[in-house]
């Protein structure tokens, strides 16, 4: 299972020069902003893989996309990291439209497997050798693949207008209107006129007793199902059902202009809503060349690390609640209404701010919010001791994380973990120190890092990046240089036939978010959402095997999810 | 006194008749009713986050009566604070039954009124009361916690207003 990463290549260009002489006829390049692309085709991505893996030290699987390329077929956009050298490398494969099978990765990087889901449920790409290629968001019973460009909703309207067709005992039954689907266009919509397909649960239990728990549940932190196979009060088996709050931001995405899809990124992950703007908004400036002003990647350093510990705070307080102490979560939330007060001064929101905006922000910081923003981090660290001693050195609670749950190193990696959960386990990736964007390199911050990778380390590791985040963003409140706060952006946006791919350290982890254009229209032909809380999830069956199940709801909260995120 | 118009309460000490309190089985059942609305902890999506907010210490959901259940068998009230999909409303669906009589609903946010942002797409319910009888609406993406207590006083006029028969849902 494990990818160890000892290989590194020095240079991007001995990168591609290596492939090159491995894999002859391989179209291989360097961009000129560092990342490395590679074009190869099916038959040998497997080989390529396993090589870029093993001899080239691509440990690191960020994003798996597939993008509907009409009549060329699909197009699979794999974003891979070194994390030990630190070069990024997207590699594009592509298959026919009437034979869409791709060779999966995740036998080479474990965390491929919902990416490979995802991508087959949405977008009807088939990954061979997958272990367990299943719908993931949508229906079991759903008809058709949503995301490519000739789908047609096909729920029969009567459905959607009468309380009626919800009836409890046709659960898990959706009945669609499949009469005049294209036969044999993903092998399955073909039939009679109408007809209610029947799908069994997925799941079928071994032995053992199999315990439901959510959608509706106080500790799963929103509409997620977890399915335990239980012996006694230990876990022998569980799985993660998601898919309860997929509300299609992707297609959404594809049918408006590039700046009107910012509103939907603050609904992704609603408790880190600066970092999605911002993630965003990178990829697009990166898509359309845009420069942005000094002063306003100053403002947008300090938003995200505002955002990152009002996130924080929250996550403090649900985590605490999840384990039985329920104090620190009125004292979190007393902290976290001081910091959305700031939001609202200077977006006019609570929660859903766009104010990230392309090439800029939407306004300039209005006049005393600094003194509102220097009156909360002045109290800010005298609070964060008050929370560690309301509860970090608490017995029942470190009784219920320490060596609870432990992430290896390697596993972290292989899953595709980021951001707190990775580097709970010791690794010291930060992507604001690895791949510095908005001027991170001119801040000074530490990394803080766990040792064993159970969940007290997971915790410790965001107290502290609290303690971090308060400092940056008081660097950035001090040094916020004069100028505009908006670059010049374009009248009209019409995409260049091109993509980019941004990421960005988010609360939860390493937000990616992969845009295309298609070179004639203002809308982006494909937006895809790297989320991290949907990667981390994978983690749960990794992590809850062999539990008690009481434990199950603290590795829930110590990996911070957001269901809004995984779902999308 | 309490022959004919019938005051809606008469205080124990200053009345005709000290230590008793005229009022009518109606009046006295729907404030009661209407006066510990306990509601179920579940939150759907980003509007759940302001419904936190507004359980917890700022806005204070708990002087209206009002304390949070993690059981629909338990609960009087559902807020549905998020966007429901196909996938979530035959569960949805399933916690509403599992309330007991009387219980209302409170659609909290435009996507639970009317699918709102996301409306129209392919995977999405456009409001939930195609989904289960709504009694209050409350929009706002996300509404703000102000706008969710105003809602809950709007129900409580209407509880108040309720007859002695349970509705027929």
């Amino acid at each position: 299972m494990a990818s160890t990463a000892t290989v590194t290549v020095g240079t991007p260009e001995a990168v591609v020069e290596r492939l090159g002489s491995a894999f002859p006829g391989v179209e291989a390049e360097v961009l000129p902003s560092g990342w490395i692309r590679v074009r190869i085709d099916r038959e040998r991505l497997a080989d390529f893989a396993r090589f870029v893996r093993d001899e080239l030290g691509f440990d690191y699987l960020s994003n798996l996309s597939a993008v509907d390329r009409q009549a060329e077929g699909f197009e699979v956009v794999l974003h891979l990291v070194s994390i030990g050298a630190g070069h990024q490398m997207a590699v594009y494969t592509r298959c026919p439209r009437d034979d869409a099978r791709v060779p999966s990765v995740t036998p080479i990087w474990p965390t491929a497997n919902w990416h490979e889901r995802e991508a087959w449920d949405l977008m009807g790409v088939r990954f061979e050798g997958h272990p367990d290629l299943r719908r993931i968001l949508l229906k079991e019973n759903w008809v058709g693949h949503p995301l490519r460009k000739d789908y047609i909703d096909r729920r029969l309207p009567r459905q959607r207008q009468t309380r009626e067709s919800y009836r409890p005992d046709r659960v898990n039954t959706t009945t669609f209107d499949v009469g005049d689907a294209p036969a044999g266009a993903d092998g399955q919509a073909s039939g009679p006129v109408r007809r209610v397909l029947e799908v069994p649960d997925a799941y079928t239990p071994r032995s053992g007793v199999v315990v439901n728990m959510g959608p509706q549940h106080p500790s799963t932190h929103g509409v997620l199902r977890v399915l335990a196979e239980i012996d006694g009060e230990r876990i022998l088996k569980c799985e993660a059902d998601i898919g309860f709050l997929h509300r299609c931001f992707e297609k959404i995405a594809e049918g408006l202009p590039f700046p009107s899809v910012i509103p939907y990124t603050d609904r992704t992950d609603y408790l880190a809503g600066m970092t999605n703007e911002l993630a965003y908004c990178l990829a697009v400036e990166q898509l359309f060349g845009i420069e942005v002003p000094e002063r306003a990647s100053a403002i947008r350093v300090l938003m995200a690390e505002l955002q990152r510990i009002a996130s924080h705070l929250l996550w403090f307080g649900t985590f605490s609640l999840d384990l039985g102490a329920v104090t620190p979560f009125l004292y979190a939330w007393r902290e976290r209404e001081k910091l959305l007060d700031i939001f609202e001064t200077i977006s006019g929101a609570r929660m859903m701010y766009h104010y990230v905006r392309i090439g800029g922000v939407r306004n300039d910081l209005p006049a005393g919010v600094d003194r509102q923003i220097r009156a909360f981090l002045d109290s800010f660290d005298a609070n964060l001791d008050e929370f560690h001693a309301l509860l970090t050195g608490n017995p029942i609670f470190q009784a219920r994380t320490r060596n609870v749950a432990i992430l290896s190193k390697e596993d972290a990696i292989a899953y595709g973990a980021s951001g707190p959960t990775l580097r709970g386990s010791g690794v010291a990736y930060d992507l604001r120190k690895a791949h510095p964007y908005c001027g991170y390199e001119r801040y000074d911050f530490a990394v803080p890092v766990g040792e064993t990778g159970d969940v007290l380390d997971r915790y410790n590791v965001r107290m502290e990046e609290m303690r971090q985040s308060a400092r940056i963003a008081r660097q950035a409140l001090e040094g916020l240089p004069e100028g505009d706060f908006m670059g010049k952006v374009p009248r009209r946006w019409k995409a260049p036939a091109a993509d980019a791919y941004s990421r960005v350290e988010g609360p939860r982890g390493e937000v990616g978010v992969y845009v295309v254009g298609d070179g004639q229209n203002e809308r982006p032909w494909r937006v895809h959402w790297r989320a991290p809380s949907f990667v981390h999830l994978q983690l749960l069956p990794v992590l809850g095997t062999g539990l008690l199940v009481a434990d199950v709801v603290a590795v829930i909260g110590s990996i911070d999810i957001v269901l809004g995120e995984v779902d999308r | 006194m309490g022959v004919s118009g019938a005051p809606a309460a008469v205080t124990a000490e200053t009345g005709p008749m000290p230590g008793i309190v005229l009022t009518n089985l109606r009046k006295v059942i729907n404030w009661s009713r209407k006066s510990s609305l306990w509601y179920m902890l579940f939150g759907i999506a980003c509007c759940a986050i302001e419904m936190m907010a507004t359980g917890a210490s700022r806005y204070d959901f708990d002087r209206f009566g009002m304390i949070f259940r993690a059981s629909p068998r338990q609960a009087d009230l559902m807020i549905v604070a998020g966007t429901v999909n196909e996938k979530m409303a035959d569960v949805v669906k399933r916690l509403y039954d599992q309330m007991a009589e009387p219980r209302w609903v409170i659609a909290m946010g435009v996507c639970a009124v009317n699918g709102g942002p996301y409306w129209g797409s392919y995977n999405v319910v456009d409001g939930v009361d195609l989904v289960v009888p709504v009694d209050v609406y409350v929009p706002g993406c996300p509404p703000r916690p102000e706008a969710l207590l105003h809602g809950v006083l709007k129900l409580q006029e209407k509880i108040q207003r309720e007859g002695l028969a349970l509705p027929v849902r």
